[in-house]
Parts: C-alpha cells; sequence; structure tokens
C-alpha cells in the first residue's frame, strides 16, 4: 500500500474489506490543527555577541568551526571584524566576561580561537572590492581605528587616502604586537588601492572640502573634532565623522567601522543609521546545563583539533547549532531535518512544547497561534 | 495408499490435524483432551508433521497463539474442553473478528462447579454466538474426516470452525479410522494463501479501533459469512465423499423417508438412537432420527425443508440454557417457526454430565413423543426428582 | 547532514498524524525503538493507549504492520506471530510485543511469563506509564508508591511499591531485559538493536512519561523522564541471560528525588516524611542493583559517567 494521504470513503460494506484491516494512513489527520502555540526558530543572541563591541556573532563563528569548516569560520568573523588577528591579541575579550559558560564552569576562550581562526586565514583573505565608486574619502591618523574604517571604505569601491603622522599604518599597536601581522594587514588594504600619506598638519575645513567625506581618528587627532552622536561618529561637519579614542581595541575597530558606514551613508545622500539593538541576550537559567559537561578550557590552541574541542565547549547561546535535539525528542515525528535545520511540519505538530524546552541553547520558542 | 487404524477419537483429531499439515499448534492440557495434544506434539517431533507446537501456559494463550499464527498466514490448529473454552471465549471473538480460520477441536465437557470431566455440551453451546462454525461429530472417522473438511471451509470463508466431540464416549473410544493418502488430502485442501495477513513490508493495522461508522458493516460480513458456509458444507461435503467416499451435509437423516415421528439428535447420542430406532422399526413405528451436524451457521432452510409434514418432532439436548429450555429445541423451535404447517415441537433434557443415555432411554423418549397430548417445552429423561 | 548530537537513523515508520496526546513519552518511544529495528518488523499491541495511538480500522499510523490483540495477550500473540512467520519462511523478521504496563506488570504478566520462560524468540516492550492512563488514570502494579491516580485518591495515594517487574523477568533467566528511556534515546536505540540481534526473549522496560497521568505541562516529559535516571528512580541498566548485570549510566551528580518528584501534580500532595521514604526505597533499590553490578563486573568503576548527558 503506497503511504499517502489518502481519505478513505466507505459508501457501502463493499468499501471495507471482509477482516478489520485499515485502508489508508494516519496522514490525512491534520494533528496540527490541535495546536494553540507553535515552535518557531527564536530570535535572541548571545551575552558574547551582546558584550563584544564589534557584535562578532561568536556562536555562528563557532559553530562553523565544531562542523569542521575552520577557514569558513573564519570569514565569519571577518564580516563583522576586519582584523581578528589583532584583536585575538590584543582586545579586553569582554565576550568572555559574558559568557553564560563562566557560570557553569569557566569561559570559552573565545579570544584564543578568534586569534587562531584570525591568523588561519591571515595570508589567505582578500578584500573583495565592490565596483569602484567615483567618490574619495580622507582619513586623518593611520591608527586602528582608521584602518578599519579604510577596510570598510575600500570594500564599497571608495578611493581612501590616509594621512599618517608616522607615515605608518596602525600607529597605535606597532611594537605591542608582531609586526607581521600589521604589515600583512597593511598589505591587503594596499592591494585593494589604499595610499598612506604622511602628514602631520591638516585642516580639517579644507580637507572636508578637498574630500567627499573624512573620517578623523581621535586617538590620534584628539581635539580636531568633537563628536556629537557616537553612535554614528558624527561630528559638526555634516561629511566628517570620527571615533578611536577608546581604551579598548575593539570599541576603536568598531567606531571605525561606524565612521565609514556613516560616510557611505551620506555619499547615498541617506541618514546614517546607528547600529540597531541585539535581540533579548539568552541567560545562563535558559540553558539545558544537562547536555553538557564539566570540560576544562583550552587556554592556547595550537591546532585546529584544538579548536574545534575548545568551540564545543560553547553553550551556543541562542544559535541553532544543529545538535538535533528538537528532532530526536518530537514525538509526533514532525520536525524535519533540512540542511542541518530543523523544519516544522505544522500540518502535524501538536505543540507540546518538547523541542522548545529541550533545545539547550533556547534557539526555539513557542508563539501563540493567531 | 490410505489405510485403517484403530484409533480413539482425540487420535482421530491428530491424525485429522496431520492430514490437514497445520503448521502452528498450541494447545494446554485438559481432560478429556490431552492425547490430542499429546499425539500431535509426537507427529510434530518425529517429523510425521512440519509445524511448530507452542506449550503455552493457558487455554487463553493457546487461542492466542494460534490467531498470531493464522494472522501470519499459518495454518493454525488447537484443541480444548470445557473449563478451557471458557476461558478461551475472549480470544473466540478474536479470532472470529478478525476473521482466521482456524480449526479447534472442543470435546464436550461438563463445566464446573461441581467438577466433572464427563460429555455434555454446555461448553461449546456457551460459545455459538462467538462468530465460531460448529460441528457435532459422532464417529471417529467423523471427527478426522470434518477436521479436513473444517479447513477447507474455514479457509474460504475467513471463520473459524470449532469440531466438537463427545467426552470419553467418542474421546476416549477406540475405532477403526481410515487415514487417507495424503496426496489425495492435498488435492481436496490446498495450502493456506490468506488474502489479508501480517507480513514484513505490508504497513497494514490489523484490528485496529472501529468507530460506530464502521464496526456495523464488518459484524455484517460476518453474517453473510456465515450464510455463504451453508452452501460451502454441502458443496464440499459431496466432493468430499467424491474424493473419500463419504459424503457429508449440514444434517444427516436416518430414517426419515416415511418417519411421522422425528427424533432430533447430536453426537453420539445419534448412534444410541439409531439403534433405539432400528429395534422400534422393527415393532412398526414409523420414527426417524436427524442428526444435526452443523449448528453455526445454523440450516434453517434445510430443517424447514426435512421436518416439513411430521407429526411430531422431539428434540434430545444435552445441554441447558439455564431458565430457558434445551439449547437445540429453542433453534429448532424457531427455526420452524415461519412454517405454515408447522409440526409440534418437544423438548427433551437427558445425560447432562455424562450420564449414560441408553437405547432404553430413547425409546421411553420416543413412546412419551408419541403419546403426548400437549407441548413440553422440557421434559426430564433420566433425571433422579 | 549534520546533527551534533545524535547519530540515529533520520528514516521515520512512525507516521504523522497519530494521536498520541502532546507530550506523548510511549509515541517517542516506539518513534525510536522502530528506528532501531528498521522495516522487518510486526507487532503486535494488546489494549493500551498504543491501540488508539497506531491508528483506527481505517487509518494506520505506522509503516510496518500492527495486529491488535486482547489486553492480556500481547506476549503469547507475538510468539504465535513469530511461529506463523517462521513456517511461512520469514524467520528473520523481528515481532515485538508492544504493551502498556497494565497490560505488562498486571493481567498481561500469566502470557509474558509463559513467553519468558519458553524463551519465544520475541522482543517484549512495555512503555511504563505507570498506570492505566488509557481508561483514565486507573492505578496498575507499575503505579510507584505514593502517587495519586483516579483509584489512589490524594487521601489514600498508592501504599505499595512498584512492582519489580526486571527481577521477575531476570528470574526467567530470559537471554536479554533493559530499561530504557526516551530520555536517553542513544541508549534506547542502542538496546533496541542489541535486542533485535539477540535470539529469543528480549524484555524492555520503558519509562514513559504520561502527561496528562503524571500531571505535567507536555513539554517537560523528556525533563522528567531525565530526572527519574539521574535522580535513580528509574536506573538505566541490562540484564543478561537473568545473572549479568550492568548499569549503564550513573549521573556524576546524584540529585535528591525531591527533583523528580516535585515537577509531578500526581505527587503534589506528598509530605516531606513521604519524601524521604521514597527516598529511602529508591537508594535500597540503586544500592541492591550497584551491588549486582559490582558482582557481575567486579567493580564498579566501569559504568559509563557520560561525556555529556546523552
Amino acid at each position: 500500500m503506497e503511504i499517502k494521504a489518502k481519505e478513505v470513503v466507505i459508501k457501502s460494506e463493499k468499501d471495507l474489506p471482509e477482516a478489520p484491516i485499515s485502508q489508508g494512513f494516519s496522514l490525512v489527520k491534520k494533528t496540527g490543527t490541535w495546536r494553540n502555540v507553535r515552535p518557531v526558530m527564536a530570535t535572541r543572541s548571545a551575552p558574547c555577541q551582546n558584550a563584544c563591541p564589534l557584535r562578532v556573532e561568536i556562536p555562528a563563528f563557532i559553530d562553523l568551526l565544531t562542523k569542521a569548516q575552520p577557514e569558513k569560520a573564519a570569514f565569519e568573523i571577518l564580516k563583522q571584524n576586519p582584523f581578528p588577528s589583532i584583536t585575538g591579541r590584543l582586545c579586553p575579550a569582554k565576550c568572555e566576561i559574558g559568557c553564560n559558560r563562566n557560570k557553569y564552569d569557566e569561559k570559552v576562550s573565545i579570544k584564543e580561537l578568534e586569534r587562531f581562526l584570525g591568523d588561519l586565514v591571515l595570508e589567505k583573505k582578500e578584500l573583495k572590492v565592490q565596483k569602484k565608486q567615483d567618490k574619495k574619502v580622507a582619513i586623518l591618523g593611520a591608527s586602528t581605528a582608521g584602518m578599519a574604517a579604510a577596510y570598510r571604505l575600500l570594500l564599497d569601491g571608495i578611493d581612501v587616502t590616509v594621512f599618517s603622522q608616522t607615515g605608518v599604518s596602525f600607529e597605535d599597536i606597532r611594537g605591542k604586537i608582531e609586526s607581521k601581522i600589521v604589515d600583512t594587514e597593511e598589505k591587503l588594504l594596499k592591494d585593494a588601492g589604499l595610499k598612506i600619506v604622511k602628514e602631520t598638519n591638516k585642516d580639517i575645513d579644507t580637507l572636508s572640502k578637498e574630500f567627499d567625506g573624512v573620517f578623523v581618528a581621535t586617538d590620534i587627532y584628539p581635539d580636531l573634532v568633537k563628536i556629537k552622536d557616537p553612535k554614528i561618529g558624527s561630528t559638526d561637519y555634516k561629511n566628517v565623522f570620527a571615533g578611536g579614542d577608546t581604551k579598548d581595541i575593539s570599541k576603536n575597530i568598531k567606531t571605525g567601522l561606524t565612521g565609514a558606514n556613516s560616510i557611505i551613508s551620506i555619499l547615498k545622500g541617506e541618514e546614517p543609521q546607528p547600529e540597531p539593538r541585539l535581540p533579548r541576550v539568552v541567560s545562563y537559567k535558559e540553558i539545558v546545563v544537562n547536555y553538557f559537561n564539566h570540560i576544562p578550557a583550552i587556554k592556547e590552541i595550537r591546532t585546529v583539533e584544538e579548536a574545534i574541542k575548545e568551540g564545543d565547549r560553547c553553550f551556543s547561546c541562542g544559535y541553532c547549532n544543529s545538535c538535533g535535539n528538537c528532532y530526536i525528542f518530537c514525538p509526533d515525528a514532525a520536525i524535519n531535518w533540512v540542511n542541518d535545520q530543523p523544519e516544522f511540519i505544522y500540518d502535524y505538530c501538536k505543540g507540546c512544547g518538547i523541542c522548545v524546552t529541550e533545545c539547550p541553547r533556547s534557539a526555539l520558542e513557542m508563539i501563540p497561534e493567531k | 495408499m490410505s489405510f485403517k487404524k484403530v484409533l480413539t477419537g482425540n487420535h482421530a483429531v491428530s491424525y485429522g490435524a496431520m492430514l490437514s499439515k497445520v503448521e502452528v499448534i498450541s494447545a494446554y492440557p485438559i481432560t478429556p483432551q490431552t492425547q490430542v495434544v499429546e499425539l500431535l506434539s509426537e507427529l510434530v517431533a518425529d517429523g510425521y508433521l512440519n509445524a511448530i507446537f507452542v506449550t503455552v501456559e493457558s487455554e487463553h494463550s493457546a487461542m492466542s497463539a494460534c490467531i498470531g499464527a493464522s494472522a501470519a498466514g499459518a495454518r493454525a490448529f488447537t484443541a480444548t474442553s470445557a473449563q478451557g473454552l471458557a476461558l478461551m471465549h475472549e480470544m473466540l471473538h478474536w479470532a472470529a473478528g478478525a476473521r482466521l480460520p482456524i480449526v479447534m477441536a472442543n470435546i464436550n465437557r461438563a463445566m464446573a462447579p461441581p467438577w466433572s470431566i464427563w460429555t455434555e455440551q454446555n461448553d461449546s453451546l456457551s460459545q455459538r454466538d462467538t462468530g465460531w462454525m460448529q460441528i457435532y461429530v459422532e464417529s471417529n472417522q467423523e471427527v478426522l474426516d470434518n477436521i479436513i473438511l473444517s479447513y477447507k471451509i474455514a479457509e474460504q470463508v475467513y471463520l473459524p470452525v470449532m469440531v466438537v466431540l463427545d467426552a470419553f464416549v467418542l474421546s476416549h473410544t477406540s475405532e477403526p479410522v481410515e487415514i487417507y493418502d495424503q496426496e489425495k488430502v492435498d488435492e481436496f485442501l490446498p495450502p493456506y494463501n490468506p488474502q489479508y495477513k501480517i507480513e514484513p513490508g505490508n504497513p497494514i493495522g490489523y484490528g485496529a479501533l472501529a468507530a460506530p461508522d464502521t464496526y456495523f458493516e464488518f459484524r455484517y460480513k460476518i453474517q453473510r459469512a456465515m450464510e455463504n458456509a451453508l452452501d460451502l458444507f454441502e458443496k464440499e461435503g459431496k466432493l468430499f465423499g467424491e474424493i473419500f467416499g463419504r459424503e457429508y451435509g449440514l444434517v444427516e437423516e436416518y430414517m426419515m423417508d416415511d418417519a411421522d415421528y422425528i427424533l432430533v439428535t447430536t453426537s453420539t447420542i445419534t448412534s444410541t438412537a439409531k439403534v433405539a430406532i432400528k429395534k422400534l422399526r422393527e415393532r412398526g413405528e414409523k420414527v426417524g432420527i436427524l442428526k444435526l451436524r452443523v449448528v453455526r451457521p445454523f440450516p434453517f432452510e434445510k430443517l424447514r425443508h426435512v421436518l416439513s409434514g411430521r407429526k411430531k418432532v422431539g428434540v434430545i439436548d444435552r445441554n441447558i440454557s439455564f431458565g430457558h429450555h434445551g439449547i437445540f429445541y429453542q433453534e429448532i423451535k424457531s427455526a420452524l417457526y415461519p412454517m405454515e404447517n408447522r409440526p409440534p415441537v418437544f423438548g427433551y433434557i437427558t445425560g447432562l454430565g455424562g450420564r449414560d443415555v441408553k437405547v432404553e432411554d430413547i425409546i421411553d423418549i420416543y413412546e412419551d413423543l408419541k403419546k403426548r397430548e400437549t407441548v413440553e417445552d422440557i421434559i426430564w429423561k433420566g433425571v433422579k426428582l | 547532514m549534520i546533527m551534533k548530537n545524535w547519530k540515529v537513523s533520520q528514516d521515520e515508520l512512525l507516521l504523522n498524524g497519530h494521536v498520541a496526546c502532546q507530550g506523548c513519552g510511549g509515541a517517542l518511544a516506539m518513534r525510536l525503538a522502530l528506528k532501531a529495528l528498521g522495516k522487518n518488523t510486526v507487532i503486535t499491541i494488546p489494549a493500551c493507549c498504543w491501540t488508539i495511538i497506531s491508528g483506527d480500522v481505517l487509518y494506520h499510523a505506522l509503516k510496518v504492520p500492527v495486529f491488535h490483540t486482547a489486553f492480556e495477550t500481547a506476549a503469547i500473540t507475538a510468539s504465535g506471530l513469530k511461529a506463523g512467520l517462521r513456517m511461512k519462511g520469514k524467520e528473520d523478521t523481528t515481532v515485538m510485543a508492544w504493551a502498556g504496563d497494565g497490560g505488562t506488570f498486571d493481567i498481561g504478566i500469566q502470557a509474558l511469563s509463559g513467553a519468558a520462560e519458553r524463551n519465544e524468540d520475541i522482543i517484549y516492550a512495555v512503555y511504563d506509564n505507570e498506570a492505566y492512563m488509557n481508561t483514565g488514570i486507573q492505578r496498575s502494579s507499575a503505579t510507584p508508591w505514593g502517587a495519586w491516580t483516579t483509584t489512589t485518591p490524594v487521601r489514600h495515594p498508592e501504599d505499595k511499591p512498584k512492582k519489580n517487574i526486571m527481577e521477575i523477568m531476570a528470574a526467567h533467566g530470559i537471554p536479554y531485559a533493559a530499561t530504557a528511556t526516551p530520555a536517553y534515546p542513544e541508549d534506547l536505540i542502542r538496546k533496541f538493536k542489541k535486542a533485535k540481534e539477540i535470539k529469543g526473549m528480549r524484555f524492555i522496560h520503558i519509562l514513559a512519561p504520561c502527561p496528562p497521568g503524571w500531571k505535567i505541562p507536555s513539554d517537560i516529559s523528556i525533563k522528567v523522564a531525565r530526572l527519574a535516571v539521574q535522580t535513580g528512580v528509574f536506573p538505566l541498566y541490562e540484564i543478561e541471560n537473568g545473572k549479568k548485570y550492568t548499569i549503564n549510566y550513573l549521573p556524576p551528580e546524584k540529585p535528591p528525588v525531591v527533583e523528580y518528584l516535585k515537577v509531578q501534580g500526581r505527587f503534589k500532595h506528598l509530605k516531606e516524611e513521604d519524601v524521604e521514604l521514597i527516598q529511602k526505597m529508591v537508594d535500597e533499590n540503586l544500592n541492591n542493583l550497584l551491588r549486582k553490578h559490582e558482582l557481575t563486573h567486579g567493580t564498579l568503576e566501569n559504568i559509563p559517567k557520560p561525556e555529556f548527558y546523552k
């Protein structure tokens, strides 16, 4: 008998067999109608990501890493953070302070993972320039913030000139980090068309007229402009944006990226927008700790295997990492496993909620039916 | 080549099952049935019969094992008696409801308490509404023949059959019995190949919950199958006669051609009655015997046909429906009711608990029947009053 | 296809549209068991919740055949099916009896004992929800001490401990008996796979939470089953040939039994001293089991303390 959802119509006794044998399959019974709440993928954020100024989607890159795709994982970091080899060495790792695993045993070595993955692709990464635009932007100050702004602008095909007081890039961190790293990053930017010009005295009024936009790295030029709205890095000049004078390298990079984004907006004739807030953060008590075991962190990562092992410690708060709990525990077989993710079969899901309760990472939620 | 062997009724059952090539046997010992399964287990163990013998812990389980085996498409057999049959009751319904053509031998034995191991029909007649066909047999040859015949009919209408024989009078009494050539039996009874069965790769639910919108029709189908079986009993009984030389019908008529008075009998009382009737005939009495063989399905038409025009009918029951009458008496009365000129029917109850029914008792019953003016529903014969 | 926590077959032999209650442990147990047993399986189901779950007379809810049978006959009907299939040359087909606790601990125990003693070549799985749930939560001999049911009201809760069915089965010396629960899917699947490869009588006792009967929200039925294992209320173990005891899981830290009791409405009425008594009974049972494990293996060190929960 072919297994399909076909209604059995009994009009006379002849439609029934002699013996009481089934004629069809339960697929005709749409048990999804019993439901008054339904499971969906939740929109939540991990505390690490929320603590990170760059908003690096940490569970996402760790997920790729633990699925044995370390390079993909590294490129996932690059979406938010152009310089993981630098932050992986110098950033204060607020992500690790926020890590829910602190309350269980000890934090995941996120910073070390970032460094390892950053180094893994340091010489492989490319800066894929979009279509060249007939726009030019000046960056005042070749600190990490300035370089981050340059990175972002170059990506959009904008002509970028960095005015450096010392004539070198990454002025703020030279000497604090292996020069090979900053040299490699500089080469990447230069290969994408970046010009670095040694210049100590530049007048902001002139620059803002000569260039379509200006970014001022305030760690190098602290008094040149006054920041009006730090969320977008705006100044008194319409096309001048600034940032970068915090002690946190990640924050500095973020201000560079934010300033660059604001410049890109005004070049398009749009109003610069602050970055939206992240969705609700997953708290420790939402983690089903039964699915984890106490494992000491690997503090120094040398191999991909070690990286994966450390990555496996991640609770992956709020982020589906294809653990499969929802699938395995569904009493109604109402979850298909598609592209390593649950796909709910709402025709039959009765809304019991086991999938949500057993999701160890709060990546699912129940919402009321309309 | 067929051959004759002196067999007890119980062993005739075993040989009947062997010739029917049953595939799964499951039974639990109870006097007076034990020899049936003893011989069968020997036949299986010695390789004369390729079957699995499941030695269960109760009759309820014996029937359940047969049900499972039959559902898997195997020919299943069991035998029991009295308390054992009563314990099976639930599963008798199950076998019929699931339309499984299981054949069983029931050795009629009186129900306890008080304990009795002797013959009486109340055990099998308590089960007459379970959807099982019932055949009451008179001789050891008839025992063997009807096991084979039962499978032939059961497997065509998908209903189980109970072959019923008297405790001790038949079960433990030896008679010469012809054991047929296996090839001939195979010719008559092909291998069981059911339309519905539980087998891997066939995802069906068998016997699941039927709501009021479907249950009714399944019951209608059982009744239709029973009705079809009436014709089959005559057709296959005739074919059996052609092949093996012994023909069977729904009933057996003995010296009935010109008889004004008919005694209706079942099982071994028939043999006693035959002797009595011969004596009565010698005296010039116009009396005959109607032996009821097939009790479910009940042969209404046949009975109306053979009993029409008779002066009086006396029904001899070795059973009683307490608070009512003899069971065959009720049934024959109800069968005759639609007839315009139905003969008066008198009910005789005798031989309960295995009390001997002698030739003189039958003659007494006949004489009572002949002289009795008004109809009596229960006439006790042989009870110490 | 990546599923990080579970290495299981994604063939579903349980069809959508079955009518088990929300969060039914018994439905999930069947789904997982069939993942282990595969398509060459036939099942017989006596009266129990699964009589309803597996579909009505028109619509079947499994991809394997089911023969419905009477309440007390699961073990023997399975034996009959096996005999029939053997005679039909289908020796390799797995025949499983799938019954509730009432059909196993109570009304079905005679046929079960018979099948076990004869070492019938069947798998007998009991999904134990600790009362007659299908008829409306009446107590069975599988109902634990102190539990509320509709026949053991809160003023007079169940006053007899749960029948130890595993010891009864072990006493028959059957080749394989094991406990399992859907909260530990890989353990359950492994046990059914192991059972499938063994000849003779195999018995698997599954603790299957029942949200309406245990008075728990439907979403925590797995959590409750997990707590049953972690607290020692329902240890996961195997008994081979009635002699060889192997505990499959010991939690690194055993939570007190109250953790298990307090989330269930059926234990809500229990007083502190009742909980203490239950704790004592649970500890005693677990200690007995540990002793038997030690007797078998000479050590307790080989009991897995799992890498993580699964």
